[in-house]
């Protein structure tokens, strides 16, 4: 009797005590710039396959995705499939809405593309599948088969973009007595930003501007300056954003066009007019991109080297020390192939 | 007969328990002003919750009046001055103000809401009284904007660094034994001896901690010890208000911080001779106290002359009031983030365009 007195209310505590019990779930915050992938392919199983007959049609299906964090558009992106022509007697792309041929009508085996990259939206990245049919030559009459191989180069533009907020210390010598909202100290990146370039490193210092020394009152300017170090973290070459298509279609590029990378570098000031607004740093070396713009550029040595950036209007003494948003924006060119073998055996006759 | 027993006992448990609770003595509400005096702290500062917001979204392009936000900073005088006798509702014409810094000044603006600029002299913050024993507090309102033209970044953190310059008063006034026969022979009761007397704190950042105490034939000497215990730095007062603007023509130096100004030692309102100071002539009645690690002293000396004519020991109260300006902060971590308007990408047009695309 008394246990079925008893019954409802201990339901009716568990169930309080299980309900109090509640689970707060933070939204996780995605960031897209990490990494150390641009673009990747594979060939799609059984594509090419592994053994065919003279004269078959046959399918060579890559998959491409981006898993970087920057896009590819204005089909920029080049697909291209080398293959032993004596072997091979014909070529056929298939066109798609994202995958077109190359623009030269005599260049069959090329694909251009765009691709989306990651997004907080689109998480994983675009991907495409583009899709050739070949058809085989004729085996050496000498030979029972032929061992052939199809090689997959992709070339592409891409950008790495940097986000991160750095120290903008003042009082270099510390000498004002109080407390800094923050140190002058190196940042390091490990995880990369989304893209197969990217920066490990940067050392901020805070140089004086002797110049301004006197004219403000003791305080003077103070000049930021960012040693940026850069790495290819990737598994492809890197080239010249301006040899992407030259690289993929004829195969041969002068040597001054790999490992070039271009760097800008952006950090909030006050310009000559006084006007508050995104600066943009002076990286060294230069080089001239067309007649009139000259660009900070690395070129790169044993997949690294570092460039100098630094904000030559200089930051008032005066102010405190404080905490300033850099953004660092590298474009280069990306090259990767791939490679399957397949057979090319006799057929009767 | 069981179930009525059972209410009785209970009954009684429950009258008990209203008598206990009943005679638990209720304290005096009213403290004295002794009690007022004591605590490390002056003027002390936070933030209000979410104001600042941890995470403040913005949108490039869009009106300026949409990327703001609040910071509100409660303010609180945990010491005890000024008293109600001490001025404006005890505050002085320049009391101190509150300066906000440590973000960019390109991509944040921040002003006072209610065109104080940050002035706390008008808010009412008198400290602790036997009136008002929780001391005086009030909140300063400031509005931010984001300029998200100049945000070249997706999550821009800085640290918001609030920091209070304000000028304080310290005040104790412990009971010392003036013996003008120190060296006496013939043994005789006295009401009190001269020894050492340490005290906690004054209801202020920094507190009178140490007075020890020698009867010389020609004297009576005090060495008063002094200690920064609120967890700032103490300033010249008159560096407080010019130098502390972190956007400031001037900036606090070396030569600035750590010292405490002595008003007066007085013993029946006489101003004792004390030193060495930091500044000016080595001995006088007032002047700076340098503070180092934290503590410093002066020395004061009452001469036999003024209580030549008492007879024996005699307890008698030693004023110390010291000024300087006090400089503490609070800090919050932020984070911009911005937001892109519409699903796809921004594409890049001219350098000033930031989107990941090519």
């Amino acid at each position: 009797m008394s246990n079925k007195k008893f019954f409802p209310i201990v339901l009716t505590l568990i169930i309080f005590i299980l309900g109090c019990s509640g689970q707060t779930q933070k939204t996780k915050e995605i960031d897209v710039r990490v990494g150390l992938i641009g673009l990747t392919m594979e060939f799609l199983k059984n594509t090419p396959p592994q053994r065919i007959f003279e004269g078959d049609k046959f399918p060579v299906v890559i998959k491409v995705k981006n898993a970087g964090a920057a896009d590819i558009k204005d089909k920029q992106g080049v697909l291209s499939l080398a293959f032993e022509k004596d072997y091979t007697k014909s070529v056929e792309l298939l066109q798609s809405g994202n995958v077109q041929p190359f623009p030269e009508s005599n260049i069959k085996n090329t694909a251009v593309f765009d691709l989306e990259g990651r997004t907080k939206i689109n998480q994983k990245g675009g991907e495409e599948v583009i899709s050739y049919n070949l058809v085989s030559g004729r085996v050496d009459p000498q030979s029972e088969f032929h061992s052939s191989t199809v090689i997959a180069t992709l070339c592409y533009p891409y950008e790495t973009i940097l986000d991160s907020t750095v120290c903008i210390d003042t009082d270099i010598s510390n000498l004002r007595p109080g407390k800094k909202v923050c140190k002058l100290q190196d940042i390091t990146f490990t995880n990369g930003q989304g893209a197969p370039v990217a920066i490990t490193k940067i050392e901020v210092q805070m140089l004086p501007s002797q110049e301004s020394q006197q004219s403000s009152g003791g305080y003077g300017k103070i000049v930021p300056q960012f040693l940026i170090f850069i790495e290819n973290k990737g598994n492809g070459l890197v080239i010249k954003n301006d040899a992407v298509k030259e690289f993929c279609t004829q195969g041969k590029i002068s040597h001054e066009k790999f490992n070039t990378i271009f760097v800008k570098a952006y950090l909030p000031g006050i310009d000559e007019k006084g006007e508050r607004k995104i600066l943009e740093l002076d990286c060294q070396p230069k080089e001239k991109k067309d007649s009139t713009e000259k660009q900070g550029y690395v070129k790169l040595k044993d997949k690294k080297d570092l460039i100098r950036c630094t904000l030559k209007e200089g930051i008032d003494g005066k102010q405190d020390t404080y905490s300033s948003p850099l953004k660092i924006d590298m474009t280069y060119g990306y090259t990767q192939s791939i490679s399957a073998n397949y057979l090319i055996q006799k057929t009767a006759r | 007969m069981i179930n009525l027993k059972k209410r009785l006992v209970f009954a009684l448990f429950l009258i008990i328990i209203i008598l206990i609770s009943g005679c638990k003595g209720k304290k005096d509400v009213k403290k004295s002003l002794e009690e007022i005096r004591t605590g490390t702290e002056g003027i002390v500062l936070s933030f209000l919750p979410n104001a600042p917001p941890a995470t403040i979204h913005v949108e490039k392009g869009a009106p300026l009046e949409t990327n703001t936000f609040d910071v509100v900073l409660e303010i609180k005088n945990k010491g005890a001055y000024p008293q109600p006798d001490e001025g404006v509702g005890g505050l002085g014409p320049s009391f101190g103000k509150v300066f906000l810094s440590g973000y960019d000044p390109s991509i944040i603006t921040l002003e006072s809401k209610d065109g104080k600029s940050g002035d706390i002299s008008k808010l009412t913050l008198e400290g602790k009284s036997t009136i008002n024993p929780n001391g005086g507090q009030d909140i300063l309102s400031f509005n931010g904007k984001v300029i998200a033209e100049n945000l070249n970044v997706e999550k821009y953190e800085p640290t918001l660094l609030a920091t209070a310059c304000y000028y304080y008063f310290t005040v104790a006034g412990p009971s010392v034994c003036i013996d003008p026969n120190p060296y006496s022979t013939v043994k005789e009761k006295k009401v009190c001896e001269v020894q050492d007397i340490a005290l906690s704190n004054q209801g202020a950042p920094i507190a009178v901690t140490k007075i020890d105490e020698e009867a010389f034939a020609t004297k009576t000497q005090f060495k008063i010890t002094i200690k920064n215990v609120g967890g700032g730095d103490v300033l010249k007062a008159d560096a407080t208000l010019n130098k502390c603007d972190p956007s400031g023509t001037q900036k606090i130096a070396r030569e600035d911080i750590d010292k405490v100004n002595l008003i007066w030692v007085k013993i029946s309102d006489k101003a004792l001779m004390c030193g060495p100071f930091a500044e000016g002539p080595a001995k006088n009645t007032g002047g700076l106290i340098r503070v180092i690690n934290g503590e410093g002293f002066v020395i004061c000396e009452l001469p036999s002359n003024e209580y030549s004519n008492k007879i024996s020991a005699y307890t008698t109260p030693l004023l110390i009031q010291l000024s300087y300006g006090y400089r503490n902060s609070i800090e919050k971590k932020i984070q911009i983030k911005q937001e892109i308007s519409g699903l796809a990408t921004s594409s890049s047009e001219g350098s000033q365009d930031w989107g990941a695309a090519i």
